[in-house]
């Protein structure tokens, strides 16, 4: 064999030996994401995605809680993976795909997880959650948006509010009254005009709560469900409900280009004065400016009419999961029940409420001196609400209306279509996506 | 012995051959049959042939973001890179601080994407943002908008800072082809008493009309893929009046879960920027 033939042999043998070695250390590494109990090589390695992270107030409760428990049980091997915020859903649904599904995950209910439940990717916890007793642990109803046809598919980590808000020193200043009804809430809408202020400091999800909460002041759990299965048609209570919406925003209670605007941009116009009132979900309690906590009252939200009813609009809103592989593997499922228990134990869910200045959907007893005072008044507006209304945006609806009707909203709130024509629409939807949930 | 060197030289290749295969047309493929179903990337997939396309082409909101994205090819031809060219040619003409200014007007490519929408959607907002209060300062408060949601104005909001970041793109591309330009070409055309347009439109860029052709394909290509800025500043809204083929895809394939629609967009902006392309290639250069 010639001296040239060797050295291309050699050459080549190197390659694919660089390949090799390459793709063996690639497989061979841990994951950023490890928190390992390296030491037991019996270790359960379970893999969790989590969106809880960074600048979400829940992760001050859940990303020491993935440490403690990681500290507590030398048995089970934490992988963690992270995707911020709503880009959970791309991931989540990249892996589903992928058939490689985390054991444990966080999500909302089942209008996001309707398809993984139909797939059979998502387990039904009803036995485990009987089994442990859990629902004694939780206030009312905190299942019914992780409960799908006869199964219950989660557990419950946080709920949500939706809260009205005013900054009293504005009112005072410019001589408002703060508003109880609708009409009272068109007066004070014209009075801030007039002053060059932004009334509603609101994107396009607060408009769309306000329309949601005046439907769900003449309805009930039970009245508005058939709405979303297609049983009856959305009649007079939405036409009213999306009348006001579109009233305000002609009138000019929205900021400008209020549809393009995120949930903080809205939130800084509250914060620094622009605006005197706000709606929004709970979830920003936490990031309320609080140098001007002392001006902020929470009050119940102007009654649409007469017949309405004082609602507030709140459920369980984020809950965690278990995926139908981690189930059908014994020791997995033993793992991830464990942990799951954990994270939604009322050990943390007191931890959301004093920590996170969210609501917990778990019935603890909590230290009032160290939860949010905004918090606290909100607590204190829903337990003194005459009716509870889970949000359509947040339950009920199913898969296929919640992806399309945002944006049928936000045609009416740009009039580009008429309260009539939004309902007749919103019909339109419920009939060709109906709600299975309840079946 | 030629016979082993061939095997040899195959042995080399073949790693690089089988990583092309598998990462770009595996999937090429995949996405084309995949766009023949009717799967949510979860069941079992359904054969449902072409009517994928058919509900396509029926699709209101798929017209309207083609011609979004055709908005922003034109932005691309007129905009894009004839400022492209200006750049490329004031530094072709060496003025002053020259490596300077190519570095300056070089820095938004490299700039992150995210970094830029963050930006832009401060100069945008409709409250505080940068341009609003420039108008109310110098008394012009009347032409202020709600840029990113107007009507008339959310398209090319969401398209400046794509235009913006990529035509130092362009200019160095250019600005390339100029340098491969020879002086006594140039030199000639001064002595025969050109102007400066005159020297522009028959020397300059017949002579890098290839260079320009290259342009004009990974311009027309840029619009079709970019979708960053459009998911970053508006999500396409509101009412689907900015969105782009790039997010009517991802919000089908990914949102709603309608794989095998979103394959079918895919599919198809794959085809309209090749034939776009094959036109480019073949109707600039049939004219040299």
């Amino acid at each position: 064999m010639g001296n040239k033939k060797k050295i291309w042999l050699m050459m080549a043998f190197i390659f694919i030996l660089a390949i090799a070695t390459a793709c063996s250390s690639a497989e061979s590494g841990q994951t950023e994401g490890d928190q390992g109990n390296e030491a037991n090589e019996d270790a359960i390695t379970l893999n969790v995605l989590t969106s809880l992270v960074g600048e979400q107030p829940l992760s001050a409760v859940y990303e020491p809680g993935f440490e403690t428990f990681n500290a507590e049980h030398d048995d089970i091997n934490l992988n963690i993976n992270t995707a911020a915020g709503n880009s959970i859903r791309e991931k989540l649904l990249a892996e589903m795909a992928a058939n490689n599904p985390p054991d444990v995950f966080f999500h909302w209910g089942t209008r996001r997880t309707e398809n993984y439940i139909e797939s059979d990717k998502i387990a039904d916890l009803t036995e485990l959650i009987e089994e442990d007793g859990l629902a004694d642990q939780y206030v009312e109803d905190a299942f019914n948006p992780v409960e799908y046809q006869g199964g219950t598919y989660g557990l419950p980590i946080s709920s949500y509010m939706y809260y009205f808000m005013v900054n009293k020193q504005l009112f005072e200043e410019h001589g408002v009254e703060i508003p109880s009804t609708y009409d009272e809430l068109v007066t004070a809408v014209e009075q801030f005009k007039e002053a060059g202020l932004i009334p509603m400091a609101a994107n396009n999800h607060s408009a769309r709560y306000m329309m949601l909460t005046w439907l769900s002041q003449k309805k009930t759990i039970d009245s508005i469900i058939p709405n979303t299965t297609g049983e009856e048609p959305f009649g007079d209570a939405l036409l009213e409900a999306s009348e006001k919406a579109a009233e305000l925003q002609q009138l000019g209670a929205f900021p400008d280009g209020k549809e393009t605007l995120s949930t903080s941009q809205s939130l800084e116009l509250f914060n620094t004065g622009v605006s005197p009132m706000f709606y929004q979900h709970s979830w920003t309690i936490g990031a309320i400016n609080p140098d001007i906590v002392d001006q902020l009252e929470v009050v119940p939200f102007p009654l649409g009419d007469g017949e309405s009813k004082n609602t507030a609009i709140s459920g369980a809103g984020f809950f965690v999961y278990m995926s139908q592989q981690a189930y059908d593997d014994p020791e997995k499922r033993e793992a991830a029940w464990e942990l799951m228990k954990y994270l939604a134990s009322p050990e943390l869910g007191k931890q959301v409420i004093e920590k996170a200045s969210d609501f917990s959907p778990l019935d603890v007893d909590y230290d009032v001196s160290e939860a949010n005072e905004i918090l606290r008044q909100a607590i204190e507006i829903r337990d003194r609400a005459d009716n509870i209304v889970p949000s359509l945006d947040e339950a009920l609806f199913s898969q296929g209306v919640q992806d399309n009707y945002w944006t049928l909203t936000d045609e009416l709130s740009l009039q580009e279509m008429t309260p009539e024509e939004y309902v007749e629409a919103m019909n339109e939807l419920v009939e060709e996506h109906p709600s299975k949930q309840f079946e | 012995m030629a016979l082993q060197r061939k095997w040899i030289l195959i042995l080399f290749a073949a790693p690089t051959v089988l990583f092309y295969l598998f990462f770009f047309i595996s999937p090429l493929l995949n996405t084309v049959y995949n766009s023949l179903f009717d799967w949510n990337g979860l069941s079992d997939k359904t054969f449902i042939f072409i009517d994928n396309y058919i509900n396509l082409f029926q699709d209101e909101i798929f017209i309207r973001s083609l011609k979004n994205t055709f908005y922003w090819v034109f932005l691309v031809l007129f905009v894009q890179i004839p400022f492209g060219f200006f750049l490329a040619y004031f530094l072709y003409l060496k003025v002053k601080g020259f490596k300077f200014l190519r570095t300056v007007f070089f820095i938004p490519v490299v700039t992150s994407t995210v970094a830029v929408a963050l930006v832009f959607s401060f100069i945008y907002e409709p409250n505080f943002g940068i341009i609003n209060a420039f108008l109310r300062e110098i008394g012009l408060g009347h032409l202020t908008t709600a840029w990113l949601s107007d009507e008339l104005t959310a398209m090319t909001a969401v398209s400046v800072p794509f235009v913006w970041q990529n035509i130092g793109l362009m200019m160095v591309i250019i600005y390339a082809g100029l340098q491969s330009i020879p002086d006594e070409i140039i030199e000639a055309g001064e002595i025969d008493g050109v102007g400066f347009f005159q020297k522009i439109i028959h020397i300059v860029i017949p002579m890098i009309k290839n260079v320009l052709i290259v342009c004009l394909v990974l311009g027309v290509t840029y619009a079709f893929k970019l979708f960053d800025y459009v998911l970053l500043l508006t999500n396409g809204g509101p009412i689907h009046r900015t969105e782009v083929t790039g997010t009517y895809m991802y919000i089908k394939g990914f949102q709603e879960l309608n794989y095998g629609y979103g394959n079918s967009i895919a599919v198809t902006m794959t085809i309209i920027v090749l034939f776009l392309s094959v036109i480019i290639n073949k109707g600039l250069k049939s004219k040299g």
